[in-house]
Order: structure tokens, then sequence, then C-alpha cells
């Protein structure tokens, strides 16, 4: 740089550079417009929807208030000004996080008249100190573990999925994080968290009765009917973070299940088909993939700053 | 010894473990004429340092299926 403004702290940190665009406060939003999906199975979903109105592209901090897993999972242009920021949180309480949202001064519209603003060289604000800049307290990076539970489903019914959501919850529900420790952190934290890693995991059951409904003098079967049903149950989950009071979990939150049958029947005399049916209902599952293990980043900050 | 199982594929993980996906099946005869087969086809996480066969044969004993 050979023109502009810099100012760097103890350490050579970049704070305020006519060259980049520091994030600044546009809005806090205390709780979500809608829930767009709530159960207590599956270790608790709840699927948020906030909503803020910004001119650029907007950098959600949330607060968690409770010890449940947390992740960013959708931000996404409304067309009109808007954009909807999508949350999941695990866990079966109604208390949410609070959302700061931030982005560049030009979404901003301060009226002060006093204070200092930096530019860059195309003219656009760089940092505005009427508008109440970001400070990030910490960060690190995490990784989700590769399994988000060890242990696998048995006994579920292959019949027209005929298990309940309280049996094939409590046999996909997440058990597995990876732990990190944060100190020197404020008493009323906020995180930015992307969710980026996601898992599928499923259990495919099948029962077949094979009835012999006539024989020969011989004893040897001539008229035969085939049953066979077929059960695919299915969990998908998206890495999420939980604050414990001293460091950081990253684990995962499932955001849809669901289960695919499958019947057919088939009879025979004397080897020959006579006759059968057969039915299909349900979702289609993904199939036992973990994508995007590497290292999310979280930063945190002070939201008792921006009250 | 003939398992009464089959892997069906072994997985590396990042953390140094495996992801092991089997299928088991049990049939019983129900009565002279009726046949019945379960079949479960779904996975388990197995310890580097255990052995793969050994884990799925305890979990299948452990819940019913051997």
């Amino acid at each position: 740089m050979t023109h502009g403004f810099l100012a760097l702290n103890n350490s050579n940190q970049v704070l305020v550079s006519s060259d980049t665009r520091n994030l600044h406060l546009v809005a806090k939003l205390s709780a979500p417009i809608a829930v767009d999906y709530s159960t207590d199975y599956y270790g608790g979903i709840r699927i948020l929807r906030y909503r803020v109105a910004c001119s650029v592209y907007p950098v959600p901090f949330f607060t968690m208030p409770t010890a449940d897993f947390h992740g960013v999972t959708r931000i996404t242009s409304n067309g009109d000004g808007t954009w909807d920021i999508e949350l999941v949180r695990s866990g079966s309480g109604s208390t949410y996080p609070e959302v700061y949202v931030f982005a560049d001064p030009r979404a901003g519209n301060p009226t002060d008249t006093h204070g200092m603003q930096v530019f860059r060289d195309d003219g656009s604000v760089a940092f505005d100190s009427r508008m109440r800049p970001l400070a990030v307290s910490g960060g690190l990076p995490v990784t989700h573990p590769s399994n988000p539970r060890p242990s696998f489903p048995y006994g579920l019914n292959a019949r027209y999925c005929g298990s309940d959501e309280p049996t094939t919850g409590g046999f996909f529900q997440p058990t597995e994080y990876n732990s990190y420790s944060v100190g020197g952190q404020p008493t009323k934290p906020m995180f930015f968290y992307s969710s980026l890693a996601q898992a599928e995991r499923e259990a495919h059951y099948s029962d077949s009765d094979d009835d012999c409904l006539g024989s020969d003098k011989f004893g040897v079967c001539i008229t035969r009917t085939t049953y066979d049903w077929n059960s695919w149950y299915w969990a998908f989950y998206r890495g999420g973070i939980k604050w414990t009071g001293s460091g950081i979990q990253a684990g995962w939150v499932v955001v849809k299940f669901g289960c695919h049958w499958l019947y057919e029947q088939d009879d025979s005399t004397l080897g020959i088909g006579t006759g059968g049916g057969s039915g299909s209902s349900g979702t289609w599952p993904y199939s036992n993939e973990t994508l995007n293990l590497g290292a999310s980043t979280v930063l945190i900050g002070d939201a008792a700053r921006y009250d | 010894m003939i398992k009464p199982f089959t892997i069906l594929d072994v997985r590396d993980e990042a953390c140094g473990g495996k992801t092991v996906f089997f299928r088991v099946r049990k049939v019983e005869q129900v009565s002279d004429s009726r046949k019945t087969t379960q079949t479960m086809e779904t996975s388990t996480h197995v310890e580097a340092d255990q052995d793969i066969d050994a884990h799925v044969f305890n979990i299948l004993q452990q819940s019913g299926w051997l």
C-alpha cells in the first residue's frame, strides 16, 4: 500500500484498512420469524428462519442460549432487499438464539454528524465509526467426527416402514462430537459458523415369507407364494457447534429423515408364475456418505457490545 | 468357520477408524410349508486397532441377530 489508511494492533494484525471493508452491525434479530420444522425426536430438530433487511450480503453471528448444537445452513436473498437466514438447532426447547447481522458499511445509513470514515480508492466506505464495527474476540478451526453415531440401528420394522419416529429417532440420534477448549471469552458470546459438513446414514431391512400352498403326493411343493417386504430408513445430518461455557463441541444435527418401502408378491405353480403384485411408496434415501469434513472456521465476538 | 454375515464395504475415516457396511441374514423354518427370511444391511464404526470381523460378530450377537 502506498496510499490510504492502515491501523494495526500490537500483533501487527490489520484493524482498519482502506484496502478492505470492515463489517458493521446492521441489525439484531431477537427471534426467528418462523420455525419451519420442529420435532423432539432424532435428538431434537428446530429449523429456524430469521429475516433481515440488508443491501449487501449479510454475515450472521448467533448466540447459543441452550446446550444444543447450532449452525447456519443457508442464507438466501428474497430479491426485495431482505435476506432469510436459516439456522438449525438440536434439542427440544423453545429458547432460540439471537442473531446479530453484520455487513460491510455499504449496508448502513448512519445519521450522526461526527466520527471517522475510511474510504477505499473506489470512493466506497471501508470503515465508519458511527456504525458499530464488528470486534472479534476469538476464533478457531473445528472439524466434525466422520460418523454422527458409531452404533447401527437394529430391529426396525421391514414392513411398510412400520417403525415409528420415537423408535427410529432413537437409533439415528447423533451422539459424536469433537471438543475444543476456548478460554477468555465474554459473558455473552456470539458465534459465526457456517455449517458445511454433511452426512447421511441409512439401514435396510427386509422380510421374506415363502409359503408352500400345495404339495404333490411326493411332498414336492407345486404351488408357492413368496412375499417380500423391504424398508430403507435414513437420516440426513448437518454439522453443528455447541458452546459449553469453556469450549466448543463440533457435532451433528439431524435436518431430514424418512423411510422408503417396497412390497412384492410372487405366485407360482410348478415353477410357472401365475400372478403377483407389488407396491411402493415413501421417499428415496441418499447413500451412506459424509461430505465436507474439512475444517470449518468459528469466529467469536461479544454480543453484549451490540445490545 | 463360515461367517454368518457379509462385509459389503469398508471405508477408511479421517480419524483412523473404519466405517464397515455389512449384511446379515436370518432364516427360520416356521412350519413344514413356510419359511421366513430376515435381512438387515447397515453400518458400524470400528476403531483402528479392532478386528472388523470380531467387532461385527459381537454386535450382532449382542443385538440378537446371531
